[in-house]
């Protein structure tokens, strides 16, 4: 029998489910992206891994950025109004399960088996667009997207932005100055950890994918 | 014992699908891009989520999508300079989705997890059962406002894989324009997403919970008053310090135990030995708290855990001796599965399908109807005053197929006050094979006067679509010249004019007596005034002398030009 004591100094939110050892974490980097992974509770060699970095979607079997911007005229050429859509997910770079494993089995655990994402879930704020600037204020209000973000691998979210004559003239000018840019579509999730003490915490990741990044990719979109 | 707790636990279950061997919702393994659980009770039986969401396909693999743009003659637009104007007309887009697993991606799948979990005989026998489903429908062209986005842009999605969702809108020319645009893109403004709930059961936890009263007894907590109150945090402190103190100890036992279930549960089981909730609305005012200790003591920190109220009073407690609890138990809960993908480039690939995108001219001579027009001369509001009582215009249109359409328009000085300027008779297409004789009608125009009768024009052949309404007559005006002093040289003291022409069936008759001797206005003009139907200039006119002596001499004649002499007396009188 196993025989523990438990330290109430944190008690979970509403914490269910999977718990994720602290003193295991490993971050590990792949493809430009530095992966964080932790074992499980009480199986030392089934490691999760967190969220990585959000990014723009592309699509299965042509690869194609799943992002697309469409903006129209009135008679005489003065803009009317415009549609950006762009659809987004999380998840390891290809290949990256692999590559991942196989680290961890060479430096850290030789018998470690990365079994997949660690289970999270979303904050309740859901999806956020953080930012001061006017693209912040303009894509806040524009914004038609389901509420509640994925919380597996390469599942998307689809967010779809309609502009007026005022907003589309200001997307342009951002879609011309992208450095300028500091919107940013922010995700968090929680997921469980046991941390070294004992205790169980409720830690939070937030993936962040600044528009800045996305409008670079849009205008090289065919 | 951990078997005994999960029957139980399936007992209170209703829902058939549920009982149906529930995975392992904490234990799931990713392979070839499936998240894949293994099922309870059967650690080489694994169950996937689906993985994808897509148009459905039909017979030749073609998608089961159709973007009809159809335009239609327009009729009620605004009168233009232009000979060239916008067609109605609009769009209709009509497609099915559905979410699925490829085939072979499960087989890779299931060859990966035997692979990573080093067991051969492993299986992937099928999708996780789904217990209930919504889908929305992420597009700013084709969801517009909020109402709309609650009645079209969500639904109940399908439990089973493989089922479809129908999706249908019809759209204004603008957005269908704009959405044939955004068709020709790589990723159009069409995202569904499909919100899939699905249950498992959590780890199994499996321990005890012991609390040593007499250790209590030297806790703060076993000194507080009974009516001291306990709010949220104050509890979360107490099992701190009691925990700290060795007089409440957890013991876990096994492989898999000690997880935030069993805390959960655990805080629970001492909640309920220790303290007893207390309603809000019971506490004297001088006993509660700010709005910082209402707000902790609110469900936002412990409320999950603890469930029901957040107040609590302490429970009168043993001194000494053990309390233990035993928990052992696997819970059943619900998670979302989202899937959303977008319909992605299909002009690029069936823009030259006409089973997919067709542009159509909605011109069947069936739907087609005849609009005259009926346009009222301007001076006809003024004769409502003076001559017209009312007008009607008959419109009379005989079909190809025999039939016959009558149509008619009638205008009075009262209905006159609200004309627009837009009276029209319409005719419909009925058989009219012959487009260029179903153009020709017939038309007849009824006047009605104030005090002369009446006018009929009879049937007008017309293929025009404006009948232009005016006035059947005119005003002519008749002057009566002569040199006065020379007729009152010759003895006349009256000259009587008298004139007489035919008024649509009937004779108007004027007349008019001019004494030269009395003197009249400065340049004083003699006329008279004629309304002549139109088609007639010639009126007959009798001009009759009157001497001093009471002598008459008179003449008759025909004037077509408005001019009558009064001072060319016959010589031979």
């Amino acid at each position: 029998m196993k025989t523990g004591l438990i330290i109430f100094l944190f008690l979970p939110l509403s914490l269910r489910g999977q718990l994720l050892e602290e003193s295991s974490r490993v971050a590990i980097p792949v493809k430009g992206t530095t992966v964080v992974v932790y074992a499980m509770a009480d199986c030392a060699h089934c490691y999760y891994y967190l969220p990585p970095a959000l990014h723009v979607s592309q699509r299965h079997d042509t690869h194609v950025l799943e992002a697309s911007f469409i903006s129209w005229e009135q008679e005489g050429g003065s803009p009317a109004g415009g549609i950006f859509h762009v659809l987004t997910d999380w998840g390891l770079p290809a290949h990256g399960e692999d590559s991942v494993q196989a680290t961890l089995r060479k430096r850290y655990d030789s018998l470690a088996v990365l079994s997949g994402p660690a289970v999270v879930r979303a904050a309740e704020e859901g999806i956020r667009i953080v930012g001061k600037d006017n693209l912040s204020t303009l894509l806040t209000r524009s914004v038609q997207r389901a509420h509640v973000p994925p919380t597996t691998p390469g599942a998307r979210m689809a967010l779809s932005f309609r502009f007026d004559a005022d907003g589309v003239q200001e997307f342009k000018r951002c879609l011309r100055e992208p450095e300028g840019v500091t919107a940013m579509l922010a995700v968090t999730y929680y997921y469980a950890l046991r941390s070294t003490r004992g205790s169980v915490l409720d830690r939070p990741v937030t993936l962040q994918l600044p528009f800045k990044t996305i409008l670079k990719q849009l205008t090289v979109t065919p | 014992m951990k078997k005994i707790g999960f029957i139980l636990l399936l007992a209170g279950m209703t829902s058939l699908r549920l009982v149906a061997q529930p995975v392992l919702i904490e234990e799931y393994v990713e392979a070839a891009g499936l998240i894949c659980f293994p099922v309870y009770g059967d650690s080489l039986t694994f169950k996937y989520l689906p993985s994808r969401g897509r148009l459905a396909t039909g017979a030749n693999d073609l998608p089961e999508f159709s973007f009809l743009q159809y335009a239609m003659v327009k009729t009620d637009g605004p009168a233009t300079s232009s000979a060239i104007t916008e067609a109605s007309g609009g769009a209709l887009i009509h497609f099915l989705v559905l979410y699925d697993t490829p085939e072979d991606q499960v087989r890779k799948a299931e060859n990966e997890l035997r692979r990573k979990l080093k067991r051969r005989e492993l299986v992937l026998t099928g999708p996780v059962e789904i217990n209930a489903g919504k889908f929305m429908l992420v597009s700013s062209l084709l969801v517009d406002g909020k109402e709309q986005k609650e009645l079209i842009g969500t639904g109940i999605a399908p439990v089973f894989q493989n089922s479809k969702v129908a999706f249908s809108f019809l759209v204004e020319p603008l957005k269908a324009q704009l959405l044939m645009e955004s068709f020709k893109m790589n990723t159009p403004d069409i995202s569904i997403t499909f919100d899939l709930e699905f249950s498992g059961l959590t780890s199994a936890y499996n321990g005890q919970l012991v609390v040593d009263w007499s250790q209590v007894q030297h806790s703060e907590y076993a000194h507080e008053s009974v009516d001291a109150i306990f709010y949220s945090r104050d509890v979360e402190k107490t099992f701190g310090s009691l925990v700290q103190n060795g007089a409440i100890r957890m013991e876990s036992y096994g492989k898999d135990s000690i997880a935030s279930d069993l805390l959960t549960v655990a805080y629970d089981r001492l909640l309920k030995l220790m303290f007893d909730p207390v309603r809000p609305d019971s506490i004297p005012p001088e006993k509660t708290r700010g709005v910082l200790d209402e707000i902790f003591g609110s469900r936002g920190l412990l409320g999950s855990l603890v469930g029901g109220s957040d107040i609590y009073k302490k429970q009168t407690i043993r001194t000494s001796g053990k309390t233990v609890v035993q928990i052992n138990s696997r819970k059943l809960v619900s998670r979302h599965h989202l899937l959303t993908f977008n319909i992605g480039d299909l002009h690029k690939r069936y823009g030259a399908d006409a089973r997919i995108f067709r542009k159509a001219a909605i011109d069947d001579p069936t739907y087609q109807q005849r609009e005259v027009l009926v346009n009222l001369d301007g001076s006809i509001r003024d004769e409502f005053e003076n001559m017209i009582n009312s007008v009607s215009v008959t419109l009379r249109k005989r079909h190809q197929n025999g039939d016959e359409t009558l149509r008619e328009m009638f205008l009075s000085q009262a209905s006159l006050k609200d004309y627009t300027g837009n009276a029209k008779m319409i005719y419909l297409n009925k058989s009219d094979a012959n487009r260029t004789d179903w153009l020709q009608y017939d038309y007849n125009t009824q006047w009605h006067f104030k005090r002369d009768g009446s006018y009929s024009t009879g049937w007008v052949s017309a293929n025009t679509p404006v009948i232009n309404l005016h006035t059947p007559y005119k005003y002519r005006r008749i002057d009566l010249m002569g040199d006065m002093i020379a007729l009152q040289k010759a003895g006349i003291v009256a000259v009587a004019v008298d004139i007489e022409y035919p008024f649509f069936g009937n004779t108007r008759k004027d007349r008019m007596t001019i004494k030269p001797g009395k003197p009249g206005k400065d340049n004083e003009d003699y006329s008279l005034e004629a309304i002549l139907p139109l088609g007639t200039d010639k009126v007959n006119y009798k001009v009759t002398w009157i001497y001093k002596e009471g002598k008459k001499v008179a003449v008759s004649g025909e004037d077509e030009y408005g001019v009558i002499l009064i001072d060319e007396i016959p010589v031979n009188n």
